[in-house]
């Protein structure tokens, strides 16, 4: 099978480290003829956007790509890399009460993958945080989020308002995860609201940018209670 | 399997004199709050000072309560809407992403100089 020069140019950035080889090619294919809109496209499909910025910035490929091409990278990567921070300092007082109450967990996921492996954690997108909590814990977790101004609900991009849901009396040991935890936080927005496509707010990065200049993340808390529910053989 | 007391109080007959004793994390938190409120003369809401034991209501139920109160539930969401918030998939068409890129090159155009200038800069890092 031949891959297009699009795809190749997708598949071999979608890491973060690369072999030689690798940036042997990137180069070769940034330099030469390449539908950008296709393989932004994709690469926002995949969530691979700013790896791909990372790749071709520590690469020197930048200059050569189109400059609308070029600020579209650099203000998805830009508006990830906040959203990212934010939830990595939203992570910390979690962890915290998590030690101070003697619950036992771990990360799993994205923000374990990038905490743990990449050489700078804010490359990789990240919309939620994973963690895996003992199912006698449940209680307590959810008192501790609770505490931490976490609730249950949904958030609506286009309003920033956050619907909060009942759940009810719910017997959790046919549940691999508690309904997700959510908060919202803010700070100053990096671009300017007129700048950031729709979908952006609304799927790929999840924010609302306010006439105020401030920027607001919805922040998503899964706690994981058990991987086998609903992968049993 | 570490535990952690949050709030408990017992009650104790003292000589005819009822005597209380909290202990716990929320009590303590709760017990600082009304001492600094006494102490420096403010008014103490009772409300704010039994806050951090709110949540505590649910602990007494058999089951697990994932919400406290349903005063501040709206309306059920719909499967769409719950879709929007928490689906993590994108399935937007080329076409569409198109139309997308087309409007980002139009800002460009119109605010061309604006939106250089405002480039980030907390993006640069060293070359990894």
């Amino acid at each position: 099978m031949q891959l297009s020069p699009e795809e190749s140019l997708l598949l071999l950035s979608c890491r973060i480290y690369l072999r030689g080889e690798d940036e042997v090619c990137i180069r070769r294919l940034a330099n030469g003829p390449l539908d950008w809109d296709y393989v932004l496209w994709r690469s926002e499909i995949f969530r691979t956007t700013p790896l791909l910025f990372f790749h071709l910035r520590r690469l020197d490929l930048l200059e050569g790509v189109p400059e609308p091409v070029r600020f579209y990278l650099e203000r998805w990567s830009t508006l990830s890399e906040v959203r990212a921070k934010l939830l990595y300092e939203e992570l910390m007082p979690i962890l915290d009460s998590f030690e101070h109450f003697g619950l036992d967990y771990f990360l799993l996921k994205g923000c374990a993958v990038s905490a743990l492996l990449y050489p700078d954690p804010l490359v990789r997108p990240i919309l939620d945080l994973d963690l895996m909590i003992d199912p006698e814990d449940i209680r307590i977790a959810l008192e501790i989020m609770a505490g931490l101004g976490y609730v249950h609900g949904l958030w609506h991009s286009a309003t920033n308002q956050i619907t909060r849901v009942d759940y009810g009396p719910t017997d959790m040991s046919e549940h691999h995860e508690l309904p997700v935890f959510l908060k919202r936080v803010h700070t100053k927005s990096p671009l300017p609201r007129q700048f950031v496509p729709k979908s952006w707010c609304s799927k790929h990065i999840k924010c609302f940018i306010g006439e105020d200049g401030t920027v607001s993340f919805p922040i998503l808390v899964d706690l994981h209670l058990n991987l086998s529910v609903g992968f049993d053989l | 399997m570490a535990a952690a007391t949050l709030f408990a109080y017992s009650v104790e007959d003292d000589d005819g004199k009822l005597v209380i004793k909290v202990g716990g994390a929320f009590a303590e938190k709760a017990l600082r709050n009304l001492n600094q409120g006494l102490t420096s003369g403010t008014n103490v809401p009772i409300a704010a000072f039994l806050s951090p034991l709110r949540p505590l209501r649910r602990l007494f139920s058999a089951q697990v309560a994932l919400q406290e109160r349903k005063a501040f539930v709206s309306e059920s969401p719909t499967q769409e809407e719950a879709e929007e918030s928490l689906n993590q998939s994108v399935d937007q068409t080329l076409a569409g992403f198109k139309e997308q890129m087309a409007e980002f090159r139009k800002s460009l155009e119109e605010f061309g100089a604006e939106i250089k200038s405002s480039a980030p800069q907390g993006t640069k890092r060293p070359k990894g």
